[in-house]
């Protein structure tokens, strides 16, 4: 257990260290975001009525749309110069690899809406601060399985001849109770202010993210190891 | 085989059809329930049958299971569309909409794009076994993912299923008929998918042997 955390830190590292050398991607990918709100606002065309009771549904298309970007280029890096083969050629649990991979996109996602958040909630006119603390729950627990099946997709779209279509064609169905649960979740908090349906539906992201992050660690040594 | 699947597949149609009385309360497209239920319940099978074959490949690496699988997806995918169609039409009647968002009908759509893209992913590879451990993987995770796109609609969605029309037991039978029909059917299609796949593995062998010797 020990080994698998020391090389799970180690390859994370590198991935961040390569990031943050640069960091356009970030920024991009932050641009991204920016423009699905904005665009967001045209298409409803939202009013101060309206927009609590559809701010948490475009929040979590914006997450989904740019966390999909980060992941599928997770696995696209190693995938030039052929490193993932080095990476599989060392003497390290692929569990290590893919979590890694899952923590490198959670964060890559995180640093996202912390960026995202605030000029969502200046532009959507929203009231988070009474609930903060229930609020970041719920975005974390959402991203947390978000991310553990796309970092197994993107292990297996990236390879394929039309990855970029195809991780969010195969990925987009497998995440709709999750968009469900979540984004029913948010539109308690700041719509209806119901707590009951917050609680049920954290429960059920809860067993989203045990059942795909477990599943997919034994997995994930299926896809990256060469018959 | 086929014959016989055909012929219960009439008798099945009369019964249904013609033998079982009205339901009291329902209009007569209420029939269209026995394609509808048996093909629902055709359409999970199949489902089930891609988890047990990918996970039996996983673990025993036979190719057997990767077959097992890819005719559960094929079977699962046909008889899902065949369920949302006669949904559909049955909807059409009752609620005057072609489509309404009700919660088993979406899980189902749900799930039909789930398996389609299964098969898509089928397709893009060409390698054997790489094919077979890409497809076993996303198999077990898709069929993992059916029990939570079920809660997730339920919670997501408001209007609900018909309720049970109350049976007759003239009713019942029709219906148990039906799903034998039905039952017998899948498994003469399935066991016809598994023959062509394995045809299909067998001549691209010989085909390898050749281009090597």
């Amino acid at each position: 257990m020990r080994e698998l955390i020391t090389s799970t830190k180690a390859i994370l590292f590198k991935d961040i260290k390569t990031e943050l050398r640069s960091r356009e991607f970030l920024g991009n990918t932050f641009m991204f975001a920016l423009l699905v709100i904005v665009i967001f606002n045209f298409a409803f065309k939202l009013t101060p009525e309206n927009s609590p009771e559809l701010a948490s549904g475009i929040l979590w298309i914006a997450f989904l749309f740019s966390g999909t970007l980060g992941i599928s280029r997770s696995f696209q890096v190693e995938k030039e110069n052929e490193c993932i083969q080095g990476l599989t050629l060392t003497p390290v649990d692929r569990t290590a690899i893919y979590w890694a991979k899952f923590l490198g996109n959670l964060l890559f996602l995180i640093v996202i809406q912390v960026l995202i958040i605030p000029i969502f909630i200046v532009l959507y006119n929203l009231n988070v601060m009474e609930h903060f603390g229930l609020m970041t729950i719920i975005l974390f627990l959402g991203d947390f399985g978000f991310m553990a099946l796309g970092t197994l997709i993107a292990a297996i779209s990236v390879n394929l001849k039309a990855k970029e279509l195809l991780l969010p064609v195969l990925l987009l169905p497998l995440l709709v109770p999750l968009i469900i649960f979540a984004a029913g979740a948010t539109s308690a908090l700041i719509d209806s202010g119901n707590m009951d349906d917050y609680y049920s539906r954290l429960k059920l992201i809860i067993a989203f993210d045990v059942v795909f992050f477990t599943v997919s660690s034994l997995l994930f040594e299926y896809i990256v190891d060469e018959p | 085989m086929v014959g016989s699947a055909i012929i219960f597949l009439i008798i099945a149609s009369v019964s249904g059809l013609k033998i079982a009385p009205n339901a009291v309360g329902e209009p007569p497209t209420y029939r269209i329930l026995y394609f509808h239920v048996p093909t629902a319940i055709m359409a999970y099978l199949g489902f089930f049958m891609v988890f047990v074959g990918s996970i039996g490949y996983l673990w025993k690496k036979n190719p057997m299971y990767d077959r097992w699988a890819v005719a559960g997806a094929d079977l699962g995918v046909h008889f899902c569309a065949l369920m949302l169609i006669t949904g559909m039409i049955w909807g059409k009647q009752r609620w005057g909409a072609w489509w309404i968002w009700e919660p088993r009908l979406t899980s189902a759509l749900i799930l039909l794009i789930i398996f389609s893209g299964y098969l898509i992913l089928r397709g893009v590879v060409e390698n054997k076994v790489t094919q077979a451990r890409y497809a076993a993987v996303y198999g077990i995770i898709g069929f993992l993912d059916v029990p939570l796109v079920h809660f997730a609609i339920k919670l997501w969605g408001s209007i609900m299923h018909p309720p049970k029309p109350a049976m007759d037991p003239m009713m019942k039978i029709a219906l148990w008929i039906s799903m034998f029909a039905f039952f017998f059917t899948f498994v003469v299609i399935y066991l016809m998918r598994l023959r062509y796949e394995k045809g299909k593995a067998e001549l691209s062998r010989l085909k390898a042997e050749q281009d090597d010797g």
